[in-house]
């Protein structure tokens, strides 16, 4: 039996030494300066002036065209993340912050997402192998249940998260070759789909905790900031929701049904490269030009 | 309680730490501990399932000693029918009712009888079609006489319950596992090691192999209407690698553990996928199974006895049942029948136990291009019949296998398209099938040489490779 219990202890060492050398090789080749993803690219900006910062999902990802903005002399950074929630673009707006990247103006782009309170961890996993930056650790303590195995257990955070940072993410990070700029550009989309119908909620949240929490967030940092919904294609059904959202947000925009040109989505939230370019000259004229 | 989870692991240490050094002395102790593990074991999915578990146990156990009591053969065929009537009864019920009433109602209404739709909300214990059937092996040798009834309650209780493999089996016969209840376990170094490496190959084939199929498979069924048929082709090759290494995989887990605690479970699977022809196949997948049928059913109908005509009869009934035992839906009905076609040509010429050596190698320990050919080709059969497995209709799985033929496209880029891993996943099955081929002879890879590496090198892979984002259940367990 005592060599048994020794033979489980060997494995069982063998099983925590492996965990230990693959969290580091793994954060290690994450922490590379080879940029492969949005949220990285956004992690390691650092000391850097913008005139405009527009935070999002993919309604902003593909929507900001920034180099229409550079043509204005305009240095805008699109900090729109496909398939994030507000939870995950405070989460992005803090590392901003703490990373010294200054700004003039914060655009937050918000639609039916000013419902939800969730934390998308699905499209913000690439954030994990800077889990120990402070930024981020201190953030992440109320949103994870399990926040004491990411931090403690080596591998952990790589282990559940399997499907963007794990295995294939690391040798995506290895073979990657990609610019950093291809991130501060805007993903355009291509062609027109047929459009079906899109609702949004009928009613607002009594408690936007996500909303509420940028919203004090920027208050605290004297950051100024503008609300806007970008635009739905013309299946979209009429709801009261941007008009609560304009009642409730002083500084907030309705653009959600400036355009009845189906032409120019790609699908009904999401316009194509053609809309997304008419759409950022709408902004530029209302808040940038004087 | 998953055998893949962090509660398991703590579960079977604290029970092996009971077991070999609190109960050690005593054999009437470690079997309490036994049903006691076994009973917190089954209780963890849901407590009001022990209900049907104990009640199974009690009927049986009594049917047993009233058999011993009697020599009055009518008494004795009342008894072992009660057996059958009750624990057949359960399963009905709890596995089979809706699936009757929804077919008897579409019968009558497909003659234009209208009827009332009454089917109930029926929650299937897990586990139920293993320990129903292992219980009935018990009653059934008991009848025949070839096994002894037992007067030990709580040794009885354990073998109906016996943890390891509980849920999924293997199905042990009671011949075979009844009485390792009734000696001395001494623990055994070199077994329990040995238990350990066939756990570690268990959870290897469960996590890296069978969840990450499991991604692909459920992306590729659940939407085949969009698929080309390179991608259906490689979603039912995925769903056989998923179905082995999930299935396998657990008999393995159940084996090793059972091997920490002194018992020895029969073997379940034996490289099914090497087989060279499906008589073959039949013989290494779910062996439990398929010789639970082959001597509680096949041979009383009268097996290959009698008349072609006879055994033709036989073979479809013991496919059939062995189809519908899987669940209370045509698509088994339809991949056991399926089989049964397979395997009547074979029996027709005579050649259905042609195969019953070792496979051929060559000195560079591959087979020839005839072995070859019969091990693909029996690989491509069983392929067909899971596309029925898998499938959730009928309708489903026909129009799968006709996408597959007609829809004529085959870009690789399509099928990329779909998940995570791309194609880093052909690589990793090719990894299991040499190291399968190259163990062959052996009942598991972690045996024979350098062991403590080879356990490490699976452990590492197990790490690096396993699905921990989205763990799925073992599919044995919805049986």
């Amino acid at each position: 039996m005592k060599l048994f219990l020794k033979y489980i202890i060997g494995a069982f060492v063998f099983v925590i030494v492996t965990l230990v050398v693959l969290d580091i090789v793994y954060t290690k080749v994450f922490e590379n300066k080879v940029v492969s993803s949005k949220s990285k690219y956004l992690t390691l900006l650092e000391n850097k002036h913008y005139d405009a910062v527009f935070l999002g999902s993919s309604r902003v990802d593909n929507h900001i065209v920034t180099s229409e903005f550079e043509k204005q002399n305009i240095k805008v950074l699109n900090a729109g993340i496909q398939g994030v929630n507000l939870k995950d673009n405070l989460l992005f707006l803090k590392i901003l912050i703490s990373n010294k990247v200054t700004f003039k103006r914060l655009f937050v782009q918000i639609d039916y997402g000013y419902n939800n309170n969730d934390f998308s961890l699905a499209s913000s996993a690439g954030l994990l192998p800077y889990f120990r930056k402070p930024v981020i650790s201190d953030y992440l303590k109320s949103e994870f249940k399990n926040y004491n195995s990411y931090y403690y257990v080596p591998f952990y955070r790589y282990a559940v998260n399997d499907y963007r940072i794990g295995f294939r993410g690391v040798f995506t990070n290895l073979l990657n070759k990609r610019k950093n700029e291809v991130f501060n550009d805007y993903k355009p989309l291509f062609g027109t789909s047929e459009m079906s119908s899109f609702s949004l909620p009928n009613k607002l949240s009594e408690n936007p905790d996500a909303f509420n929490k940028i919203k004090s967030f920027c208050e605290d940092n004297n950051i100024e900031v503008i609300y806007f919904t970008a635009p739905f294609c013309s299946k979209l059904k009429p709801s009261p929701f941007t008009q609560l959202l304009a009642d409730e947000i002083t500084n907030y925009r309705d653009y959600s049904t400036i355009y009845t040109d189906d032409l120019l989505f790609s699908s009904c939230g999401h316009l194509n490269n053609k809309g997304a370019v008419k759409f950022t000259h709408e902004i530029i004229s209302d808040y940038f030009k004087e | 309680m998953l055998f893949n989870s962090i509660e398991f692991i703590c579960f079977l240490f604290i029970v092996f730490i009971l077991y070999w050094y609190v109960f050690n002395k005593n054999i009437k102790l470690q079997n309490a501990l036994v049903l006691v593990a076994s009973y917190v074991f089954y209780g963890w999915w849901d407590w009001r399932f022990l209900s049907l578990i104990v009640l199974s146990t009690l009927v049986d156990y009594t049917i047993g000693l009233q058999l011993q009591k009697t020599e009055q053969q009518t008494k004795r065929k009342y008894l072992l029918w009660g057996s059958l009537f009750f624990n057949l009864g359960l399963l009905g019920f709890f596995k089979y009712y809706n699936f009757f009433i929804d077919n008897w109602i579409i019968a009558w209404e497909t003659c234009g009888i209208p009827m009332h739709k009454s089917t109930l909300n029926i929650i299937l214990p897990v586990g139920i079609s293993f320990y129903t059937f292992q219980t009935l092996s018990y009653t059934i040798d008991v009848y025949r006489k070839n096994l002894k009834p037992t007067n030990d309650f709580i040794s009885f209780a354990s073998f109906v319950s016996f943890f390891p493999q509980l849920v999924a089996g293997p199905i042990e016969r009671a011949s075979n596992l009844l009485p390792q209840f009734y000696k001395k376990r001494v623990f055994n170094y070199e077994i329990a090691k040995n238990g350990i490496a066939l756990i570690v190959w268990g959870l290897f084939k469960k996590i890296v192999i069978a969840d990450s199929c499991a991604v692909y498979v459920n992306a590729i069924f659940e939407d085949y209407e969009s698929k080309d048929s390179l991608t259906l082709i490689l979603g039912a090759v995925y769903f056989a690698f998923q179905i082995y290494g999930d299935f396998s995989g657990y008999s393995d887990i159940a084996i090793g553990t059972s091997r920490l605690f002194g018992f020895d479970l029969m073997r379940n699977f034996n490289y099914p996928y090497f087989s060279r022809d499906i008589a073959e196949f039949w013989r290494r997948w779910h062996i439990s199974l398929s010789t639970w049928f082959r001597d509680y059913l096949y041979i009383p109908i009268g097996g290959s006895r009698g008349s072609r005509l006879k055994q033709l009869r036989n073979v479809i009934i013991i496919f059939v049942v062995s189809g519908f035992w899987h669940g209370p839906n045509w698509t088994f009905v339809i991949w056991g029948l399926l089989n049964a076609l397979y395997f009547i040509p074979l029996l027709l010429q005579g050649k259905n136990r042609r195969n019953l050596d070792e496979i051929p190698i060559n000195k560079f320990r591959f087979p020839n291009v005839k072995v070859l050919f019969q091990i693909v080709s029996t690989f491509m059969l069983t392929t067909v019949a899971w596309v029925f497995f898998r499938s959730e209709t009928l309708f489903d799985a026909f129009e799968y296998l006709k996408r597959i033929v007609l829809f004529e496209e085959f870009k690789l880029i399509r099928y990329l398209s779909i998940e995570r891993y791309a194609i880093e996943l052909i690589p990793i099955l090719f990894l299991l099938i040499v190291i399968e081929w190259f163990s062959k002879e052996k009942e598991h890879p972690i045996m024979g040489k350098f062991v403590q590496v080879k356990l490490y090198i699976i452990i590492l892979l197990i790490i690096v490779f396993g699905v921990y984002s989205n763990p799925s259940d073992f599919i044995y367990f919805q049986f």
